[in-house]
């Protein structure tokens, strides 16, 4: 991968990675050509990949230096023949120091590609392009196509589970109040909680001879007019709708219920 | 190179979380109800001093449902058939869109301006009305719901 970049004396630098090469087109005089130790190469190549980006010092021995263990001195080391090589040891202005956090490389530095090719170099690679998108993989292990990874399962991750909880979302519209009787169990159906509550109370009043009537009830009152539904404990299910001031409850639950 | 395998734990995990989705999303949710199984009631209306008898069944095919109403008042019958489609489903609701209705007569069997309640009930069964039936839970395998628009409960079994 090539990269470019501007000396502080504004000198344009032409970075093979691959070949661990730089190329430093002067104003005047010949270009002058250096090769790189390779932990220092990679460095730069590193801090190159998204120039601005603080780089850790972790991610900086992982990438440079691979699966060996080194310490954090062959680091400072290395960092500062590149500043060395870059003329930039005394103000760090290109390779800079974030306390704590790491190193960046100063993004003012770089070339932009018209740059590049106006630039007075014979290097025919020079129309290369500057700072090329970073393979986010190898940059810290996470870059932003896995950012955007985790993003997108994320999203799919929480419409699936809004899917499950939307299918099992209990609906609000209706209210049942169970009355457990013996074997019989009666349940106050209806829109409103308050009414239900009052229609469960109204049947708990009525003292039901229960001894008789098994299975399940389930009562809504509209008006005076009652919805009574079963079903027996032979499986088998009847309606009934009646006016409360004509039949009386206990009647219409024994003849539902199948006494 | 070690960063490399960094990556591709990365991966793997956005992978899973992917695959997890996918399960979540091709799992077959439990409906309220058991696809194009008939289910059947009787019911009796008392209206006064008179019975009306009925018996009703509903059979949901996703994606439409019928429902089949056999009324009769002392000698006289009459049949409804409404066609439905399903608008929405869950597991304690399902919606449906009226889209046809057959009936035997036009005429109700009960007397209508004596039971205008009945009679305005039943006006929600018109081409084009939506209508929940919000499922009540049950021991049994017994279908129960509760039209939120009509006030109107059913038990059914199968």
């Amino acid at each position: 991968m090539i990269y470019n970049f501007r000396l502080k004396n504004s000198d344009l630098v032409e970075f093979n990675s691959e070949h661990c090469k730089i190329i430093i087109s002067k104003n005047q005089g010949e270009p002058e050509e250096l090769t790189l130790a390779r932990a220092e190469s990679r460095i730069l190549e590193l801090l190159l990949m998204e120039p601005g980006a603080i780089c850790s010092r972790e991610a900086i021995l992982e990438f440079a230096w691979d699966d060996r263990v080194v310490s954090a001195g062959s680091l400072n080391q290395s960092i500062f023949m590149l500043r060395n090589v870059l003329g930039d040891g005394k103000d760090h202005e290109i390779v800079i120091t974030v306390p704590r956090r790491g190193y960046r490389f100063n993004s003012d530095h770089m070339v932009a590609p018209s740059e590049a090719v106006e630039a007075p170099l014979d290097e025919p690679q020079q129309a290369s392009p500057v700072a090329p998108a970073p393979s986010p993989d190898n940059r810290q292990g996470i870059g932003t196509a896995v950012i955007l990874g985790y993003l997108a399962a994320t999203v799919f991750a929480v419409l699936s589970i809004w899917r499950l909880v939307a299918w099992y979302e209990p609906t609000r519209e209706l209210h049942v109040a169970v009355i457990k009787q013996g074997e019989l169990s009666i349940s106050a159906v209806g829109k409103n909680e308050q009414e239900v509550n009052t229609l469960k109370t109204d049947i708990s009043n009525l003292n039901l001879p229960t001894e008789n009537i098994k299975g399940e009830v389930f009562i809504s009152r509209k008006g005076s007019r009652m919805n009574m539904s079963c079903i027996r404990t032979t499986g088998h299910t009847y309606n009934f709708e009646f006016q409360l001031q004509n039949e009386q409850l206990i009647n219409m639950l024994k003849k539902c219920a199948g006494e | 190179m070690k960063n490399n395998r960094v990556a591709w734990r990365h991966w793997l995990v956005i992978a899973a979380i992917f695959l997890a989705g996918l399960v979540m999303q091709l799992i077959a949710l439990p409906r309220p109800y058991i696809n194009s199984q008939p289910y059947r009631t009787e019911g009796r209306n008392f209206i006064e001093n008179e019975i009306m008898e009925s018996k009703e069944a509903l059979t949901i095919s996703e994606p439409s449902a019928v429902i089949s109403v056999l009324e009769r008042l002392g000698d006289k019958e009459r049949h409804v058939a409404v066609g439905a489609s399903l608008v929405d489903t869950s597991r304690w609701r399902v919606k449906i869109k009226v889209e046809d209705i057959q009936a035997s007569s036009q005429t109700e069997l009960f007397d209508v301006s004596r039971h205008s309640d009945l009679l305005f009930a039943r006006q929600y069964f018109r081409l084009g009305s939506i209508l929940s039936l919000v499922i009540i839970p049950t021991d049994s395998d017994a279908l129960c719901y509760y039209f939120l628009e009509l006030d109107r409960m059913r038990c059914m079994n199968n």
